[in-house]
């Protein structure tokens, strides 16, 4: 069968993923779609007046079989379910997408692929914990996929790219529209380390209502994912109810009770999903059939040598979460100038990080 | 028919000696002023005329002219009045010209022969003593402000009558003296701040070099508190340095006999819905604006990023020449503008960031937020510093070494430095220190270059930061009395970098 059929289905005004659905659970192909009579499509209870017009009109057929051959011509890609390129993981699923458009490439059918989703509004400590997994996974073969978004989303791309590896990101419009455009620099690396993904052809505009969508087609890519951070309304939950319906694994990272931003994680937790205690722990479960990657280990913090006052500070700085220089001050009793110069050096090796005027937070 | 007497004009803060000629001559009976006189100057006619006539001398009905040379300077101000009424009274025979010559004249007639206050009466007695002059007649609500001067007889007079049986010598009245002692001071003491130890540190190194600041902090930190206090740290004014900031308020009409004389240093604290000509200067004729009523002190700009981006923006020049300069068709006025910037702001929306569990901003919300102020503006701001809600804990500690007396004993010891080091060229403080002579003025130690060098690769930083950084560890050093700049001065300069510079 002709893929310009494929193409047609997708492309009939007013008839989305349901509808084809429909379509196909009847017809059987798109292609019998296409040469359907006007009564046949008439009997079908979902469909109104309207979308029968829409699908038998002999001139929508043309324009957009036409639209096909230009899209062809330029080479812009797209797969459908019955292509072997097509994500082995997004067939299985329900409601799966009909077709994936996508800039850079796709994940391999052998790939192992991990989502990596949290909230925009994120601590510093998941914004590291993103950009660590990204790291680690990325290291190691895997592919992560995420959406792009501000916060836990960029940073778990940016850590992949980092160290190397592949990583996709599903985007909710098209996916020659960077969004949001703060993170284009990210978009750029993503094309030529991993691709952009979108069920949506080029040029379609975000609206709220597709970002809940776009979050099946994370979790269906991937063998597990996992929510960094969440508060209780975030939108990761949905991604993470997404994978236990599609029956993929789960993972949360705890935050500390009483935190915002990881309140949605915890209830997460607390409802069943895989707790990540330790990067190594983490690895060795996803890896149990899988012969260990080597890899990047973790280099072994216990043992940098430090003086005695930045021993102490770094070990102020122990919980992750930014501290001001006062509260280090009345902390750690230590005199204003040792203060200064402990930072000063921990943050030259690298151990902390001024993430704000006068807030440190340990990195390393 | 011809008097003649001795008045001065302003303009801007400059003063120049005036002579009003007067002449009563046969004619069509008329009033006519010549010399370049404002709109404001010109009403001097009607009010002369009516005050005359009010205290019982009749203008005989002849041609009267005026004249006040030097003819090509703009005057305006309505201080004229009384040195016109009196070249008159002698035009017509009242007064003798040996009665007036050794007097200046400054002071506003109302119509019933009282003398009002006026504007600029500290600039014009030090324009009467520097122009030879040994006597001038101020309005009574003027005197102690221009007795301050010294070293000339200040008469205070409050109406027309007065004056003259002065003139004749029918009465006498003692010259006015100046009875506020210009030693003395009083600030808030920075001993009421608890904790903020961070903030203190900051601020005393940006007193003994005069780096302007940027605090971020949330709303209740004690951020305005802080900055109140800041004057107290810096050295008493010196006499010249008193007057110099006197004038400027004498102009812009903030003296009175209550406080005829600044001698606190002054703390500048204009709103942020301020306008720019509100701000730096302007108006017809221009007077001050806050950023020159602030010289010699401090200027404290709370909720920074509120303020216009004109007013912002405003901020170049005068940070970098100390002058505030307003440019009209009839001339320039410059009024100065050396004062230390003290700017505060939250570090978002909400102040709460970077605590995400409070803060309820977005990343792009907070770049926002801190991206207003322009980098041109940022890189005139040498010390950066975090002021934090206090904790309970922390409001019970109080730091008694950082107290103002031990503070101002601290900044003026560094500035001493900074004056022996600074003999014989024209900069006065550590923040003025010019690019070509870094070498020279700032030199470090091996550990310190060893450091310098480190940052400077690891954040990539721009050639101006590194000498910012360097200002700032050579103020350090001053106040820690090393002669090199050491290891641990960088550290702490380096804690007072912009954040936004080194994340970019």
């Amino acid at each position: 069968m002709h893929r310009k059929y494929w193409y047609w289905i997708n492309n009939i005004e007013g008839i989305g993923n349901a509808k084809i659905r429909h379509l196909l659970s009847r017809f059987g192909d798109p292609e019998t779609v296409f040469n359907s009579e006007q009564r046949e499509l008439e009997e079908l209870p979902n469909l109104n007046v309207r979308d029968v017009e829409n699908i038998f009109s002999k001139e929508n057929k043309k324009k957009i079989l036409e639209e096909f051959e230009r899209d062809t011509e330029k080479g812009k890609n797209f797969v459908f379910p019955d292509e072997s390129g097509y994500p082995e993981g997004l067939r299985e699923i329900y409601d799966k997408p009909y077709v994936l458009y996508y800039r850079g490439g796709l994940p391999g059918r052998k790939d192992r692929n991990i989502g990596i989703v949290g909230s925009r509004n994120c601590s510093f400590y998941g914004k590291r914990m993103a950009e660590e997994l990204g790291r680690i996974l990325g290291s190691r073969g895997f592919n992560v996929v995420s959406g792009l978004a501000l916060g836990i989303d960029v940073e778990a791309h940016r850590g992949t790219i980092m160290a190397g590896g592949r990583t996709y990101a599903v985007l909710a419009g098209g996916t020659d529209l960077c969004y949001p455009r703060q993170n284009y620099n990210t978009y750029v690396d993503i094309l030529k380390c991993g691709g952009i993904i979108s069920e949506y052809r080029d040029g379609t505009r975000t609206t709220p209502g597709m970002f809940p969508l776009r979050n099946r087609i994370i979790s269906g890519l991937c063998e597990a994912v996992i929510v960094v951070e969440a508060g209780v309304n975030s939108g990761s939950l949905i991604t993470a109810n997404y994978a236990l319906e599609q029956n993929k694994r789960v993972f949360a990272i705890p935050g500390r009770v009483g935190d915002a931003c990881s309140q949605g994680t915890n209830n997460l937790i607390w409802q069943g999903a895989e707790i990540i205690t330790s990067f190594d722990s983490f690895l060795t479960s996803l890896e149990e059939n899988n012969e260990q990657c080597p890899g990047i280990g973790e280099e072994d913090r216990t043992n940098i040598a430090l003086a005695t006052n930045e021993k102490m500070l770094y070990n102020l700085l122990l919980d992750f979460s930014p501290k001001s220089l006062d509260t280090i001050f009345s902390e750690s009793g230590m005199l204003m100038k040792d203060v200064f110069t402990g930072l000063m050096s921990l943050e030259l090796r690298g151990l902390i990080r001024e993430v704000s005027k006068n807030f440190y937070v340990r990195i390393g | 028919m011809f008097g003649k007497t001795l008045t001065a004009g302003i303009n801007g803060i400059n003063t120049t000696m005036i002579e009003v000629e007067a002449d009563v001559s046969q004619g069509l009976p008329g009033f006519e002023i010549t010399g370049n006189m404002s709109a404001v100057g010109r009403e001097a006619r009607e009010r002369v005329r009516i005050a005359l006539k009010n205290v019982g001398i009749k203008l005989p009905p002849s041609k009267i002219t005026i004249n006040l040379s030097p003819a090509n300077v703009y005057k305006s101000g309505t201080h004229y009045d009384l040195a016109i009424v009196v070249a008159i009274l002698e035009a017509i025979g009242v007064l003798q010209r040996e009665q007036t010559e050794n007097y200046l004249f400054a002071g506003e007639l109302s119509l019933d022969g009282g003398i009002n206050p006026i504007r600029g009466a500290l600039p014009l007695t030090i324009e009467a003593k520097n122009g030879g002059v040994n006597n001038i007649i101020l309005p009574a609500a003027n005197a102690k402000e221009g007795a301050v001067v010294g070293g000339i007889n200040v008469i205070g007079v409050s109406n027309l009558q007065e004056c003259m049986e002065l003139l004749l010598g029918r009465r006498n009245i003692t010259p006015t003296i100046a009875d506020c002692d210009i030693g003395e001071v009083e600030y808030d003491d920075f001993v009421d701040i608890k904790g903020q130890r961070n903030l203190k540190r900051a601020m005393l190194v940006a007193a003994a070099g005069m780096h302007n600041m940027l605090i971020y902090g949330p709303p209740g930190a004690g951020k305005s508190m802080a900055a109140r206090r800041m004057a107290g740290i810096m050295p008493v004014m010196t006499k010249e340095e008193s007057l110099e900031v006197s004038k400027l308020y004498s102009i812009s009409g903030l003296l009175n006999s209550e406080l005829a004389y600044i001698s606190n240093r002054p703390f500048r604290s204009p709103h942020a819905s301020i306008s720019k000509a509100a701000f730096c200067g302007g108006g017809n004729p221009p007077v001050p604006g806050e950023i020159s009523l602030a010289q010699s002190g401090i200027l404290f700009m709370d909720e920074f990023n509120q303020f216009s981006n004109d007013v912002i923006e405003s901020l170049r020049v005068p940070l970098e020449t100390g002058v505030a300069r307003i440019q009209r068709s009839n001339g320039s006025y410059e009024y100065g503008a050396n004062c230390l910037l003290v700017a505060a702001m939250n570090p978002c929306k909400c102040g709460f960031y970077p605590d995400m569990n409070k803060c309820s901003c977005s990343e792009t919300d907070i770049k926002r937020h801190l991206g207003k102020i322009s980098r041109p503006i940022l890189e005139r701001i040498d010390i950066f510093v975090n002021a934090e809600r206090i904790s309970y804990s922390e409001s019970q500690y109080s730091d008694d070494e950082y107290n103002t007396e031990n503070m101002r004993r601290m900044v003026e010891a560094a500035i001493q430095i900074q004056k022996t080091r600074f003999a014989g060229t024209d900069i006065r403080y550590n923040s003025g220190i010019p690019d070509k002579k870094m070498d020279e003025m700032c030199v470090m130690d091996n550990d310190a270059r060893e450091l310098i060098k480190q940052v400077y690769d690891k954040y990539s930083i721009s050639l101006r930061t590194y000498f910012k950084i360097l200002k700032v560890a050579r103020t350090i050093a001053d106040l820690d009395n090393n002669e090199k700049i050491s290891f641990a001065n960088i550290c702490e300069a380096v804690s007072y970098k912009n954040m936004e510079v080194f994340n970019a």
